[in-house]
């Protein structure tokens, strides 16, 4: 049963893997690939719309351990609404598939937005995952930044200590804020890629 | 409860307590919602100036992993920061191979089942005595959701010249060596760039004619491959070349991959699996960067410094426990169990039974002396074979367990009134204990001492629980057959007073003759049975409520009525009355069985402060971990209604005036986990501190280790705690900038 079940699950990853160009598509320095997607209260969002501004994705799932490290922290929700005030869109996605645990509808995540004090421009859906697999999303949190010109200049981690502990926080070089203001002082970005860490985007199998 | 009852049972506790403080002793794994972690050595002793191997043993529940040191597409690897003695010296971790771990369209590398990571250490020249070696562990362990644990842990070992015999772990050790990548001796490895794609390539040299079969290739260095992708083997010459997809964008500059390549045939090297290519850049995992971009981070052993987030770390008492010990301190255990105040109207019965038959034939006393122990014993083993069968079918229950059905709370009400109605001579039964005095060769008697050991055994395990907890956990972590022989030990200890008495019967000279003052000792002892009843009774109310309380009153009314009818005319041969007493009894049982339990009984926890005690909160594990987030300091009370230990803690010392306002001043929140019914996520919490009973008091400050208080509190000990963790948070403000 379990062997039968393993079995399984590696041949549909395998099949998954030959049939789509997915993960890691999305490359540092070419454009970010397109989506539209509806977000937590039904509106559709298209990555179009924002052209001429900077964006920032966010891979989210809030059942996450690396997630709630930055939250209960308050760091994540620090950073959208200073970059916010700079006119910066965020975009949380969350490609947690509706079988999964972790799964939460999107009146539960509102929810959770307005208790946690989040505010990123909007909470999208990506049930099926098929924009998190486009990107190469692999875990929560994972950022990526694309500047107003639609180019994706940084995908990775969030910063540079790799653990689920609040305390890291503080003393952590986080890069998604590096690469922001590196972009308004007109500056190259220094660090524009990084491996992402934190648990697995619970994808379709 | 009156103070001086709660008095006299603090001293019982604290008595019993220290009685059987060796059986701290025993060593404790850290166990944690989803693995058994533990410290081993592969040697028994020390060698002064030689390097020897220990292992931070991490056994997963199923289908649960942890990570390789490149944990693959998410993920981190297990870290270990030791703390050793001046002069030793800790190694890396030697990584055992890792196994792909597919998640949908991810693949991480790591471990399920049993996984050793090892560490040499190299004792220094002048290394004596005795060194204890301690460790703090952090891993992440995940299955279909990740969970970051971690744990404290120590080991302590003697320094002898003499290596002497290889432990017990020698075994896991050798197997664990197996599975270390080895130098790819008769083989030559390469890896080369081209494009997005690392080719490589292993050629057997001459003399090598094995075929390596399934080969697969782990890089040392986190995110430089695409992990999920196959790795094509194609032959080239006499050897293989693997082709690895890279992780776009490929850095510049990068010129070879190391890492090691499996095959699931070996390499004709003996039992090794996995071979190195090219060197090893060191356990630091370096983040690939694009743009001349430089990023690096912390990652390898011991380069962090570790404090647990989620999971609780557990202090882990050292030892080097042999099995005989564990088997003399179960031993003394069931001795004192002797003194707990829930048996001891148990045994009082079996001890007004010998002064009847003192005088009477020592054959017959032998015989039931020994039925007695038979019925601790079988009773024992039926616990343990309960627990154990419970524990492998993956239910998480503690010791005590069966006070939290309501329907056993009853049924131990009921038969305690009337076994006290017998006492108070109301009715009596055939071959009961005042006709078994005049009558026995009866084989009643023994189904009686059978059956008073039974209910020792009962009764006496929710008295158990303040000082076997710890030691039943760790009995219980233990493979199976030695579960079964501690718990024997535990049940001859328990019988041992009772069995010694009935086979050396010159023991019993000192005791009166029998004569007329028997039945006034016989209707005494109706007393502590009633108190006991109380005791259930109070045990149900938190479980079902008034309503419930009010119904087993009710049932234990007619069942009272039913022993009365029976004793006044059913006894002299009626049958009418005889019938009615029966249907009586019916009656009462059916009016005293519990109904669905109320669930508002339990609402002592709702965080509003009545006037003299505590304003708890109910407690669960979001619940620390996000006031701790808030900088507050969290005080956790793992209690339950039927363990008396915690109710006198709490009387004496938690609602202390003192102690209430010493609360409220440092701002420490006490939150009560209530283990009085069954809850998974408490007896999980119990487990990470390696317990499996109640109390557990523990003290968390707003960031650092928890710290386990006594089972046996006192107002000047919660003080003083209280005044350690306000000082300790104070100083950790400060410390966070």
């Amino acid at each position: 049963m379990k062997h039968a079940l393993l079995a399984s699950l590696v041949a549909a990853s395998v099949s998954f893997i030959a049939t789509t160009p997915a993960l890691a598509a999305a490359t540092v320095g070419q454009a970010a690939p397109a989506f539209t997607l509806k977000d937590t209260n039904g509106k559709t969002v298209n990555l179009a719309d924002y052209k001429g501004k900077t964006v920032v994705l966010e891979w989210h799932n809030p059942e996450c351990p690396f997630v709630k490290k930055h939250y209960d922290t308050a760091n994540m929700q620090g950073l959208q609404s200073k970059y916010g005030k700079d006119g910066v869109v965020w975009l949380a996605i969350n490609s947690t598939e509706p079988g999964h645990q972790d799964y939460k509808k999107p009146d539960v995540l509102n929810a959770w937005l307005k208790s946690s004090n989040s505010a990123p421009t909007a909470y999208l859906m990506d049930e099926d995952g098929k924009v998190g697999k486009t990107y190469g999303a692999k875990t929560t949190p994972h950022m990526y930044v694309i500047n107003p010109q639609g180019t994706l200049v940084y995908a990775g981690g969030i910063d540079d200590k790799r653990t689920a502990k609040k305390e890291d926080v503080a003393t952590a070089k986080n890069f998604v804020s590096a690469a922001l203001d590196e972009m308004k002082a007109g500056k190259s970005i220094s660090v524009s890629t990084s491996t992402p860490y934190g648990c697995s985007v619970k994808y379709k199998s | 409860m009156s103070s001086v009852t709660s008095r006299i049972l603090l001293a019982l506790a604290l008595l019993v307590t220290l009685a059987a403080a060796p059986s701290r002793i025993f060593a404790q794994p850290v166990k944690t919602e989803h693995v058994l972690a533990e410290l081993i050595a592969e040697q028994t002793s020390v060698q002064p100036g030689k390097p020897f191997t220990v292992a931070l043993r991490i056994q997963h529940a199923p289908h649960w992993h942890t990570y390789w040191r490149n944990p693959g597409d998410s993920g981190l690897p297990t870290k270990i920061q030791w703390e050793l003695p001046a002069g030793y010296t800790a190694g890396p971790i030697q990584w055992p191979y890792p196994h792909r771990l597919p998640l949908g369209p991810l693949t991480n590398f790591g471990y399920e089942n049993e996984l050793l990571l090892l560490t040499d250490i190299t004792a220094p020249a002048n290394a004596s005595g005795n060194v204890t070696l301690k460790a703090k562990g952090d891993w992440l362990v995940c299955k279909d959701i990740c969970i970051p644990e971690g744990g404290s842990f120590s080991l302590t070992l003697p320094v002898s010249a003499d290596p002497g015999p290889k432990s017990t772990w020698a075994s896991v050790f050798k197997r664990t060596r197996d599975a270390l990548p080895v130098a790819p001796k008769g083989w030559e490895t390469a890896s080369t760039i081209e494009g997005g794609v690392a080719k490589v390539t292993v050629k057997p040299l001459a003399g090598t004619t094995h075929q390596p079969k399934g080969l697969f290739f782990y890089p040392y260095q986190e995110g430089s491959i695409e992990n999920a992708k196959p790795q094509p083997v194609a032959a080239k010459g006499n050897g293989y070349e693997l082709s690895v997809t890279l992780m776009p964008p490929v850095p510049p500059g990068m010129k070879t991959l190391p890492g090691i390549l499996v095959s699931d045939n070996g390499w004709g090297l003996g039992p090794a699996k996995a071979i190195t290519v090219g060197d090893d850049p060191g356990q630091s995992t370096a983040i690939p960067t694009a743009f001349g971009g430089s990023a690096t981070t912390g990652g390898g052993a011991g380069t962090v410094a570790a404090t647990t987030a989620a999971a609780p770390a557990a202090s882990v008492p050292t030892s080097t426990l042999t099995f005989w010990a564990a088997l003399a301190f179960a031993f003394i255990g069931g001795l004192i169990l002797n003194l707990m105040p829930c048996v001891f109207p148990v045994l009082g019965i079996k001890v007004m039974g010998f002064v009847q038959n003192a005088h009477e034939d020592n054959a017959i006393l032998r015989k039931q002396g020994l039925t007695f122990l038979a019925g601790v014993v079988v009773s024992f083993w039926v616990l343990a074979g309960i627990l154990l069968a419970l524990k492998a079918g993956g239910q998480a229950l503690g010791w005590g367990f069966q006070l939290q059905s309501p329907l056993f709370v009853t049924a131990l009400a009921i038969l305690f009134t009337l076994m006290a109605l017998n006492l108070f001579g109301v009715f009596e039964i055939g071959l009961g204990l005042q006709t078994a005095a005049g009558n026995v060769t009866g084989k009643g008697i023994f189904g009686e001492a059978f059956l008073s050991g039974v209910l020792a055994t009962v009764v006496a395990t929710p008295c158990t629980a303040p000082f076997m907890g710890a030691a039943l956990g760790f009995t219980l972590s233990q493979p199976a057959h030695v579960a079964i022989l501690v718990f024997t030990a535990l049940a001859l200890g328990m019988a041992a007073p009772v069995t010694l008495l009935s086979l050396f019967p010159a023991g019993l000279k000192w005791l009166p003759k029998p004569g007329a003052w028997m039945a006034t000792f016989k209707q005494f002892m109706a007393f502590p049975l009633l108190a006991t009843v109380v005791w259930l009774v109070w045990v149900l109310g938190s479980q079902q409520g008034n309503t419930g309380v009010m119904q087993l009153l009710c049932g234990l009314v007619l069942i009272g009525m039913a022993a009365w009818a029976y004793g006044r005319w059913g006894m002299q041969g009626s049958k009418l009355a005889t019938a009615a007493s029966v249907a009586l009894l019916a009656g009462g049982i059916a009016f005293a069985w519990p109904g669905a339990p109320d669930t508002t009984a339990n609402i002592r926890a709702d965080g509003t402060a009545k006037p003299g005690q505590l304003p708890w909160q109910p407690w669960s594990q979001d619940k620390v971990a996000q006031l701790r987030g808030e900088g507050k300091a969290v005080f956790v009370d793992f209690t339950a209604t039927w363990c008396i230990t915690c109710q006198v803690n709490k009387r004496v010392a938690l609602h202390d005036a003192a102690v209430i306002k010493r609360f409220a001043d440092t701002g420490v929140v006490p939150l009560m986990a209530d283990w009085t019914r069954q809850d998974p996520a408490i007896t999980a919490a119990l487990a990470s501190f390696g317990r499996n009973a109640v109390p557990l008091y523990v003290m968390y400050p707003p960031s650092g280790d928890p710290v386990v208080l006594p089972e046996v509190l006192t107002p000047s000990l919660v003080l003083a705690e209280l005044g350690k963790v306000a000082a300790a948070s104070g100083g950790s403000k400060q410390a966070a900038r």
